[in-house]
């Protein structure tokens, strides 16, 4: 089932939530919604889900309308941030709740409900209230409770923002697992950038109540549109220079201090003026240039910060301060006082049209 | 649209019948404290008059029945704290089943009724009562020691029967201090006086605060337990507007009584609520404001 | 040291209600302490008394009346609360909780006049009114509380899967808030059970409580079967706390005003 928001505007009182929203999903498509809090993620998800009436705009499922449609009769499938699983029901009894409501016999329910439950992996504990699970089996019962009814779309609410980091981990690899199984239409919100990344097909990035870009993950990482979704997205060293020239798919660019880089150029890239240029933490290495399409600088280490499978060394150069993300494969000589060269491959130097700062 | 249908449908019979069997009794009564009624026939003859306050403020009779409220509920107020404290301390250190027993015998007055409580007292204080027979049997007095039909009486009635509403809250100020706080004044080196002096009572304030209000005001107005323990000899202005209205059927008095008696409980009320809040030191508003942990349950 | 204070005080508190149920086994005809030997004839006396009988079983019918209609009332105040926006919300719960804080006197004589204006007295159905609007601010809080600890998003999870409003709350709502709902409608019981104060104004001749019948024989000579009345009803208050703080935990009625 395809789902399409046309300009869809939520206001309370003067504060615009979402303004202006529009995008579409193909049939079994995943788009994530990631943005930081009060980004307007959760207002959207209530507003497709209906427990938020939209100011203006459409939503359509399919060729229907359900814009005004109350959310009971809209037939989409959610999991809940804190799973909302009912605390007086039994799993089964969680999982036959929406069949009931749709009239199914409980002895017509039992295939179902077995079949979700398999899904999840969880058949053994049919009979367990919420309060007797753990936090990720609870998760589970939470998915199982949303397909079961076989909805058109899938809402999945921060799904692992409940569990703990080792979990969440498992629980990834595991939602990832169900989702392909189920190829169902699902809009996912997080603020967790690796679960948007690795879950979804594609991935929009809202601040301020609007989209600031919509891609798959791995553009919307290499190739940044705007200045958030470069800074928001992973960790990027960012300095302001002049546009120089471009030559070929090469741009050239100053920097107030003197010293001058190559980047990458895109269609969008301007002649000259004032630009961003991002460089990503991890995308520094540490030794003389191996290449001509390099950039490179030198500076002192003044901090290393030892953190097991990697290092981080803040760097004091005549560009300002560079943070390097090393991996622990990265043989490392140099301390604290140290001169290092830095250098990155010009693929890696993201510029990015304007002032700021 | 809907939504707003169905809650003016839920709104409506609740609005009504607090305004019809409450709002509406109350303003009814303070639009009759401004009539006079004939004593003899009840018949009213003056709409708009002051005749009734004036009657009560220009009595001395009357006058001295309002300062043996103020002083009863007082004095009812101060034992309550000095009584209640103790115990809410200790109960604030307690956990699980110990803290449950204690809590339901705390409790327990305010679900006995009044009248069966007065009863109890009436046995204990009598002539031949469980005080003066004890008394009587150690030798220590030859004829009965008068204690019903006293002010000590009433107050020790109104003392048991509102003690809960005094451990409560200050058990929950207590209870809202991490017992770290506790710990790191006693590591730093306060003694258990200086603990309780500079630690433990600041941050208990606003409970005694709540409390004593409750406790005042509840007192100023009770009737039941001054008029069996206080007998005709100690009367408040509660246990007046009950007699006035129910013996000698001057409505428009009885609600004037009550009115001024309301009065002086608010302004004792905002009086206590000032002296809280001088008392209570500024920075620690916020931490006593917090819910207590839910120890009840 | 706290600790032998505290003793003292529980000591105190128990004081009347374990005097009451030693005395009402005395064999002599007037009260007195210590109680004379031991004897259940004030029992049996106390359960011959018409007078007796009549007014416990209107206690019993009104305690009945007042604890469902106080719980409907409530549970609906509590569900509208909930819905309202914070600036209508404020006034209506301030309304509701209001008996509360009134002096009882003043809601007394209030209501005395008001339902002799409208030709209310002598019946029950004044007392039962009476006893609605001072026990529904109780119902309200403590239903409102099982309300808030209840996740919006449950009864969102309902309407996810398909039940309308009305479902959401018979099979979401409703079995989530039992404890409240139970404990509310048994506390309002408790007290309407327990009130001479508004009974004393409302309850009057030929429409006596058994608190007001109690508070009626207190100025005369103590009688051993009312000692016996009075423990029956200590007994069985003590009975109906212990059940109440299983089953809510008394300190949620009671802590935290409003």
């Amino acid at each position: 089932m395809h789902l399409t928001l046309s300009s869809v505007t939520k206001h309370y009182g003067d504060v615009r939530a979402v303004n202006d929203v529009s995008f579409s999903l193909t049939s079994g498509e995943r788009l994530s919604l990631l943005g930081p809090s009060g980004c307007g993620k959760t207002t959207l998800l209530n507003a497709i889900a209906g427990f938020a009436e939209i100011s203006s705009g459409t939503i359509r499922m399919g060729d229907a309308d359900i814009s005004r449609i109350p959310p009971f009769k809209r037939n989409i499938g959610i999991v809940f941030q804190n799973y909302a699983l009912f605390p007086h029901l039994d799993v089964e009894e969680n999982l036959y709740f929406g069949l009931k409501m749709r009239g199914v016999s409980r002895r017509d329910a039992r295939q179902a409900i077995g079949e979700a439950l398999e899904i999840v992996r969880l058949e053994p504990f049919r009979a367990r209230y919420p309060h007797q699970l753990s936090g990720g089996q609870q998760q589970r019962v939470a998915v199982a409770r949303a397909i079961v009814i076989r909805p058109q779309i899938l809402l999945l609410d921060e799904p692992l923002s409940n569990l703990d980091a080792k979990l969440r981990h498992e629980m990834r690899t595991d939602l990832l697992r169900i989702l392909d199984d189920l190829s169902i239409t699902t809009i996912m919100v997080t603020h967790d950038q690796a679960e948007a990344l690795s879950l979804s097909h594609r991935v929009a990035v809202l601040n301020q109540g609007a989209i600031e870009q919509i891609d798959e993950p791995e553009a919307l990482y290499e190739r940044p549109a705007t200045h958030f979704v470069a800074g928001f997205l992973g960790e990027s060293n960012r300095f302001a220079a002049n546009l120089t020239g471009i030559d070929g798919s090469f741009a050239k660019i100053a920097l107030p201090n003197g010293g001058e880089w190559r980047g990458r150029a895109t269609g969008s890239t301007p002649d000259g003026g004032p630009v961003q240029v991002f460089v990503r933490t991890e995308r520094i290495g540490i030794g003389p240039s191996d290449g001509a399409g390099d950039n490179g600088i030198s500076g002192t280490v003044r901090t290393v910060i030892y953190l097991g499978e990697e290092r981080r060394l803040v760097v004091d150069t005549a560009a300002g301060e560079i943070v390097v993300k090393l991996s622990a494969r990265d043989r490392l000589g140099s301390g604290v006082g140290d001169t290092v060269s830095l250098c990155w491959s010009a693929q890696d130097t993201i510029i990015l049209p304007g002032g700021g700062r | 649209m809907n939504k707003i249908v169905q809650k003016v449908a839920v709104a409506a019979p609740v609005c009504a019948v607090f305004l019809l069997f409450f709002v509406l009794p109350v303003a009814l009564m303070l639009s009759a404290s401004f009539e006079r009624i004939d004593t003899l026939t009840l018949e009213v003859v003056e709409r708009f008059t002051f005749a009734q306050y004036f009657k009560f403020l220009t009595d001395s009779f009357y006058l001295r029945i309002l300062l043996n409220t103020l002083w009863i509920s007082a004095g009812t107020t101060l034992v309550s704290l000095l009584v209640g404290y103790p115990v809410a301390l200790h109960m604030s250190r307690l956990e699980g089943l110990s803290r449950q027993i204690i809590l339901i015998i705390v409790l327990s007055p305010l679900l006995i009724s009044h009248a069966v409580l007065n009863f109890g007292w009436l046995i204990v204080l009598n002539s031949n009562g469980l005080v003066n027979s004890t008394l009587r049997s150690a030798g220590l007095i030859q004829t009965p020691l008068p204690l019903l039909h006293t002010a000590l009486a009433v107050i020790l009635g109104l003392v048991h029967s509102h003690l809960p509403f005094i451990v409560l809250p200050i058990e929950n100020a207590l209870r809202s201090v991490r017992p770290e706080v506790s710990r790191a004044a006693v590591s730093l080196g306060a003694n258990s006086f200086r603990l309780f002096r500079y630690v433990t009572l600041p941050l208990s304030i606003k409970g005694i605060v709540t409390g004593s209000v409750i406790v005042f005001s509840l007192s100023a107005s009770s009737f039941v337990i001054p008029v069996v323990l206080g007998g005709v000899r100690v009367r408040t202005m509660a246990s007046v507007a009950f007699e006035e209205v129910m013996l000698n059927l001057n409505a428009p008095f009885a609600a004037a009584v009550s009115l001024l008696l309301l009065a002086m409980t608010t302004i004792a009320v905002a009086a206590l609520g000032w002296i809280g809040r001088k008392l209570q030191p500024p920075a620690l508003v916020q931490q006593a404001a917090k819910p207590a942990s839910e120890g009840a349950a | 040291m706290t600790r032998a204070i505290t003793y003292l005080v529980l000591a105190f508190i128990l004081l009347p209600g374990v005097v009451l149920i030693l005395t009402s086994f005395t064999e002599a005809r007037f009260v007195s302490f210590p109680p004379e030997g031991f004897t259940f004839k004030w029992y049996v006396l106390a359960a011959q008394k018409p007078e007796f009988i009549a007014s416990l079983k209107l206690s019993v019918i009104i305690a009945s009346v007042v604890a469902a209609a106080s719980t409907v009332l409530g549970t609906a105040t509590s569900f509208l609360l909930r819905s309202l926006s914070p600036g209508l919300q404020a006034p209506l719960q301030a309304l509701v909780m209001s008996p509360l804080v009134l002096p009882t006197v003043v809601i007394g004589i209030s209501m005395i006049q008001f339902f002799t204006l409208i030709g209310l007295v002598a019946s029950p159905v004044a007392v039962v009114i009476g006893h609605v609007i001072v026990t529904t601010p109780y119902v309200v809080r403590l239903v409102s509380d099982s309300l808030s600890a209840l996740p919006r998003n449950l009864e969102w999870a309902g309407s996810s899967l398909g039940a309308p409003d009305w479902r959401v709350l018979v099979l979401v709502i409703l079995p989530n808030i039992k404890v409240g709902l139970i404990g509310g409608g048994l506390f309002a019981f408790i007290m309407s059970f327990e009130n001479v104060t508004l009974s004393a104004f409302l309850a009057t001749p030929g429409l006596t409580t058994l608190p007001v019948l109690i508070f009626g024989y207190s100025d005369q000579a103590l009688e051993p079967w009312l000692v016996a009345v009075c423990s029956v009803t200590v007994l069985l208050t003590t009975a109906l706390v212990v059940l109440l703080e299983r089953t809510i935990g008394l300190q949620r009625v009671f802590s935290a005003k409003g």
